[in-house]
């Protein structure tokens, strides 16, 4: 396998009336081609931001820096021309809010046929029938139909396929897709993940999927990394990951899901104390306040992402959960 | 009497160039004072509508809408009085809930002054909202976009419950969230329940959430209910192949990476439906009778219901559906 991109030392701050703020604190994480990718953790912690800083899709006055090497060049310093031909062709995204991904006054059959032609330049009939086999590959109802309708006239869960169909449309070699089947049923999400599969094994796509869903994470992700507070706090092959996790975050993560066979009326464990804000990040380890282990150091020191095994990166000073 | 009672209800849309679409062709579902109700269903087989007709978003074309036995007036986004802010709803795209332009204080302000909260003592109701849902009380001065997506969903439910509603219909209100915020969520719906004693419609596509804190479950197919039950008899043993589907495809956190299987067969258009029953293009059981016949939903007992010939009394075997039933 080769590696698709390469992201070092990615850093991220946003300009906010009270001043700026670091929202994605030094991450560091590799894509290999033909590999998904698999993003979670806590709601807030920079996910998104950290992706759309991939994108050059920040908000007016933000601020990146570090590196995201991509075919030799680095994604997070392209100029305008450069960066429409790679943005088009190469990479896509799905964005958390479908809405966000289609223009509300613009047919589905308009926004679709655009991406195939502008980037395939293929004939206005070539791109309608790309089209609709799109909206087949996402199972879209009458496809043909779909084409002339809006946005506001399909489901949530419809547009989010519709905004996967945009994404795929030119055939990128990187999808960012963030939150993909929030929206979706679990047959029909069943449906896309296997879409997204074949795509992997086929074309070597490869895919960063941001998603709270650790049984989607579970069922296509090669690796996962475990977000808290802007930062990575644990990585490695998803299967270990989700049998063995070793940061403290990611345990109790694990044991805020629901349990089928749990007693009737136990209340699910939510982690004690909240999450910290941008504006308010403890010291040392953001997880700190919140974690049964920590230790003097914890409090003080931020930890590094450092690699405790082969294949998994920690960062945690106690590592309580080390096998023995 | 139900808190909230849904009857026959059908909502149909009309598209130019195109017949009506009957995104809901005649569904019943009551939520209780102090009960949860799980509405499930593939994606696109009309829960938003439903939900949005429940609130009086969209026009009924046929059924009705009762609310603590009372017939639900027409709403105007604009002018909602007091009454009407007995019925809350939580959108599935949180930004359809939350004015773009204004803090997050102030709307949340707004749901307060519809419940007659008295406007000295906002601000400590606002902190203690914010602080229900897991938002920093410092957050009041932000506007929308400044949230994350799992941020503005927990403020939608906030600003939902400032109107002190007796029933809140939440479509897709935990989707956003990660496994803490989310079980911080749902335990909050549980507790809104059973202490408040508000009755919650809560669609959701995460199963493990509705198993968990749905008192009731519905599932419905192509504008249609086709089966309701208690939830834990809903998830052991599905009366209907669509649930028997649903609950087979549900991902498992177990690092087993195991892709979970679609459900075969074309996507059923609600503009041109199946006839008979309209699951029975895609149903592994599916019989003559199917085709022919629309199934009718079958009272199976313990207060279950399922749409599904295999369930009917007359013709399906004597032996016991499962074993919970016998023991009754
Ligand atoms: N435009 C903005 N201005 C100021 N702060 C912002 C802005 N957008 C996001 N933030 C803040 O940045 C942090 C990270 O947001 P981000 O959307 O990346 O989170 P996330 O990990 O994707 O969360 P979720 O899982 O809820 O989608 C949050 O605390 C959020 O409040
Ligand atoms: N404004 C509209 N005009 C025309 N058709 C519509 C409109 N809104 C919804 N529909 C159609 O009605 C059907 C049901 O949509 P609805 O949003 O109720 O589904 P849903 O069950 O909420 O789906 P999801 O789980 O994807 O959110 C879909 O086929 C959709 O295309
Ligand atoms: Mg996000
Ligand atoms: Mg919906």
């Amino acid at each position: 396998m080769s590696t698709l991109l390469d992201v070092q030392g990615l850093t991220v701050t946003l300009a906010t009336n009270s001043g700026p703020m670091t929202i994605v604190d030094d991450v560091d994480y590799a894509v290999e081609q033909g590999q998904v990718f698999g993003v979670a953790g806590e709601s807030g912690s920079g996910k998104t931001i950290s992706v759309l800083a991939l994108m050059q899709l920040l908000p007016a006055g933000a601020q990146t820096s570090g590196r995201a090497n991509y075919g030799g060049q680095d994604l997070l310093s392209l100029r305008s021309r450069a960066l429409r031909r790679v943005r088009g062709a190469e990479l896509a995204m799905v964005f958390q809010d479908p809405l966000t991904s289609l223009h509300p006054m613009l047919s589905i059959g308009k926004q679709l046929t655009e991406h195939v032609r502008s980037h395939e330049g293929a004939s206005r009939s070539a791109a309608a029938k790309r089209a609709v086999e799109l909206l087949e590959e996402v199972r879209i109802p009458d496809p043909e139909h779909a084409l002339h309708g809006f946005p506001h006239q399909f489901s949530g869960g419809m547009r989010q396929r519709i905004a996967i169909a945009i994404a795929l449309a030119a055939r990128p070699k990187l999808l960012i897709a963030d939150e993909p089947t929030t929206a979706l049923d679990v047959t029909v999400q069943a449906g896309i993940l296997r879409l997204l599969d074949r795509l992997r094994r086929e074309n070597g796509l490869s895919v960063i999927l941001i998603t709270h869903d650790l049984g989607v994470m579970s069922s296509i992700a090669d690796e996962v990394a475990i977000f808290y507070a802007g930062r990575i706090v644990e990585s490695g092959p998803t299967h270990d990951l989700l049998t063995a996790p070793r940061h403290p975050y990611t345990r109790a993560l694990l044991d805020a899901l629901p349990h089928p066979e749990a007693a009737e009326g136990t209340a699910l464990i939510a982690i004690p104390g909240s999450p910290p804000t941008p504006r308010a990040r403890p010291s040392g380890c953001a997880f700190h306040p919140r974690c049964p282990y920590a230790s003097d150091q914890s409090r003080v020191e931020v930890p590094p992402l450092v690699a405790v095994s082969e294949s998994r990166l920690l960062a945690c000073h106690v590592d309580p959960f080390r096998p023995a | 009497m139900s808190a909230l009672e849904i009857r026959d209800l059908e909502v149909v849309y009309h598209d130019r160039g195109r017949g009506p679409v009957r995104a809901v062709a005649g569904a019943s579902i009551s939520v209780e004072r102090g009960q949860i109700v799980g509405l499930v269903g593939e994606s696109g087989c009309g829960k938003s509508s439903l939900a949005k007709a429940a609130v009086g978003l969209v026009p009924r074309a046929a059924g009705e809408v009762l609310l603590d036995g009372r017939p639900l007036s027409p709403l105007r986004r604009k002018a909602r009085s007091r009454e009407d802010a007995r019925v809350q709803m939580v959108f599935q795209n949180p930004f359809a809930s939350l004015n773009p332009r204004r803090t997050i204080g102030a709307q949340i302000a707004d749901g307060l002054t519809l419940a007659g909260v008295p406007s000295g003592s906002h601000q400590a109701q606002t902190t203690a909202l914010l602080d229900e849902v897991g938002i920093a009380a410092a957050a009041v001065g932000r506007y929308p976009h400044q949230f994350s997506g799992g941020q503005r969903q927990r403020i939608a439910i906030a600003r939902a419950l400032a109107a002190n509603p007796s029933v809140v219909v939440l479509d897709e209100p935990l989707s956003s969230l990660d496994a803490s915020a989310q079980a911080q969520a749902a335990n909050l719906l549980v507790r809104l329940a059973r202490d408040r004693g508000l009755a919650l419609l809560l669609i959701s596509h995460d199963l493990g959430i509705v198993n968990h804190v749905a008192d009731v479950v519905s599932v419905m197919y192509l504008g249609v209910v086709v089966e309701t039950a208690p939830t834990r008899t809903l998830w052991e043993a599905p009366q209907h192949p669509y649930t028997e589907a649903l609950v087979a495809a549900i991902p498992h956190a177990d690092g087993a990476g195991v892709l979970p299987e679609a459900l075969p067969g074309e996507v059923p258009d609600p503009a041109q439906p199946p006839s008979g029953c309209r699951f029975h293009p895609r149903c592994p059981h599916v019989f003559d009778r199917c085709v022919a016949e629309v199934p009718p939903l079958y009272d199976l007992g313990a207060e279950r219901t399922a749409a599904c010939f295999l369930r009917d009394p007359e013709t399906r075997p004597t032996a016991p559906l499962n074993p919970r039933e016998t023991a009754t």
